[in-house]
């Protein structure tokens, strides 16, 4: 392969780009300033697609061998495709320079804007994609109810099994009693463990439950952490549900609706029922009252709320929920502060009245 | 008016920047005009930045047509009295990694063509490494590896000589300790890479802040 008839051919903002070996350009084509053309011309290159600025730098191309990161497949050509090559880096590099000689710029104020048109295009792309998240969370909340039950079981059946070595142990919270367990050599380690009524165990024995309790703890801890997850991610999906009633509510309330899209189509009165399914299909069928919240009466707004007037506060909740769930849905812009002064306005009303 | 520093401006002990998009707030700030100018009110108490000046930050290297790298944008308050000062000759490439924060940030960059949103971690500067070299690295991210993530991409983002300016928040490196102490901590590592020019003390507008102003070797 001779220097003369071997190319780097590659492709940035500014247009398509043939370098030689020490980096000079041998040819280029520029692309249209335009943004959304840009981007559509750069995403059909990485498909393998000749896009027609790829076409002109080919034109009288004196070359035989082509280097490229792009999948192309060119008649006449020997097409060696590499994912990064040096002259794709110097293009990066050089980005400003390179798009004010070959003319696609006439000065800095226009590659700025071309950039920060392209970067708001991109940006906005990744907003969007994001918003599909609502299945992934309706998933993480059922995982996290799924893991409180299951740690509440096994926290039960930690308590029974080490309360016949060391039934003194009067620990509330069964995360700290399944940490202590586990830390725990033996119950010798207490400082009033001589009266205990509990039997002797062998060490393995001790053992056993030690490895059980420590299962349990990591259960606790994987709550934390998806909580944690929970949070952040829904901060993002719903920023207004989330701040009106916290991410894992306004989890269960997409979860329960299907989709972030289904709950925005969704009448105030349908989303102040989800969750209480049972007891409105009881109702209807002829057997109980008619249930005033789902999901929501967890919430401090109807805790706090006096009993006569809950059903009265859950539809003024409801329906700043489902404008909230509007406001994520079509605007995605950020109401939730005005939403939660109003809501609780009403609900200090409602309280009061 | 007077011009305290290039395109900075100040006026009954109040500091203004010249508005890149007249007619709009962009945090509910106060416009003024004089002379046909219109200028935005810089309020200290909002922008870190603007506290540092009011706090007697010496050196100021920011100037029309400087280009800047600024982690940890948020909604844009800042950001814009940069995007003020820099002018359209000037760039300011904002990563930020909130998409709430973004949302915000976004409309502001529809409006300034100096402001070039990025929608990444901090933390993974390859996933941005299409930016140029840069002549100020400006950091506002509050987190405990702080200094780690503004040397990564002080490395493969701040040209020779250039310059740094970092908002610390002494909480979130070590809850117990106060902007000075946090200061002392973090100064010999940074020293290794830069020469500091200025550390301020943000308070009374921004508790628990520090501020320092330094410049790659």
């Amino acid at each position: 392969m001779s220097n003369e008839n071997f190319v780097f051919l590659t492709a940035e903002v500014p247009g398509v780009f043939a370098f030689d070996r020490g980096k000079n350009v041998v040819k280029s084509s520029i692309f249209p300033r335009d943004a959304e053309e840009i981007q559509g011309k750069l995403d059909d290159l990485k498909k393998g697609k000749v896009v027609e600025e790829l076409e002109a730098v080919l034109g009288d191309l004196d070359a035989e061998n082509i280097i490229t990161e792009f999948p192309l497949e060119i008649e006449g050509f020997n097409v060696e495709v590499k994912d990064e090559t040096s002259a794709r880096k110097h293009l990066r590099e050089n980005l400003r320079e390179l798009s004010k000689e070959s003319g696609f710029v006439d000065n800095d104020e226009q590659f700025n804007e071309i950039i920060r048109d392209l970067q708001v295009l991109k940006t906005r792309d990744g907003i969007k994609s994001s918003v599909k998240k609502d299945k992934v969370m309706a998933q993480a909340v059922s995982a996290l109810q799924d893991l409180r039950r299951v740690s509440n079981e096994l926290s039960e059946r930690l308590r029974e099994w080490y309360g016949l070595y060391y039934p003194e142990l009067k620990i509330e919270e069964n995360e700290s009693y399944a940490e202590l367990v586990a830390d725990l050599e033996s119950r010798r380690e207490f400082e009033d463990f001589e009266g205990s009524m509990g039997i002797d165990l062998d060490k393995v024995d001790i053992e056993a439950m030690r490895s059980f309790a420590r299962q349990v703890s990591g259960i606790y801890k994987q709550i934390d952490e998806l909580k944690g997850y929970l949070e952040e991610v829904m901060e993002d999906v719903t920023p207004n549900l989330t701040f009106l009633i916290g991410s894992e509510m306004a989890a269960q309330l997409v979860s329960l609706a299907g989709s972030l899209k289904k709950l925005a189509r969704m009448p105030s009165s349908k989303i102040q029922l989800l969750g209480a399914e049972k007891a409105l299909f009881r109702h209807l069928k002829g057997g109980g009252k008619p249930p005033k919240h789902g999901v929501i009466f967890n919430h401090p707004y109807i805790q706090q709320t006096p009993e006569g007037k809950r059903g009265k506060a859950a539809r003024a909740i409801a329906s700043k929920l489902m404008m909230a769930a509007r406001t994520d849905h079509y605007t995605g812009k950020f109401k939730g502060k005005e939403y939660k002064e109003e809501l609780e306005e009403e609900l200090e009303e409602i309280r009061n009245g | 008016m007077d011009e305290i520093f290039e395109n900075v401006f100040e006026l009954k002990g109040d500091l203004y920047t010249v508005n890149l998009d007249p007619g709009e707030k962009v945090y509910g700030e106060e416009l003024i005009k004089r002379d046909g100018v219109e200028y935005r009110r810089w309020d200290p108490n909002r922008s870190k930045l603007s506290a540092a000046l009011r706090r007697g930050l010496d050196k100021f290297p920011l100037k029309e047509g400087t280009k800047v790298l600024y982690l940890g944008a948020a909604q844009g308050t800042t950001p814009s009295h940069v995007s003020d000062i820099i002018g359209r000759k000037g760039i300011v490439y904002l990563v930020e990694f909130s998409e709430r924060a973004m949302r915000d940030l976004l409309e502001l960059c529809e409006r300034r063509g100096n402001m070039v949103p990025i929608l990444a971690d901090a933390r993974k500067p390859e996933e941005y490494n299409w930016v140029e070299k840069v002549d100020l690295l400006y950091q506002d991210v509050a987190q405990p590896d702080q200094i780690k993530i503004l040397r990564r991409n002080a490395k493969k983002f701040l040209r020779e000589d250039g310059w740094i300016m970092i908002a610390v928040k002494a909480r979130a490196i070590d809850v117990s300790k106060e902007p000075k102490e946090i200061y002392e901590e973090i100064k010999p590592g940074l020293e290794k890479d830069f020469d500091i020019f200025d550390f301020l003390e943000l308070d009374p507008y921004e508790g628990d802040h520090g501020f320092i102003l330094a410049r790659k070797r």
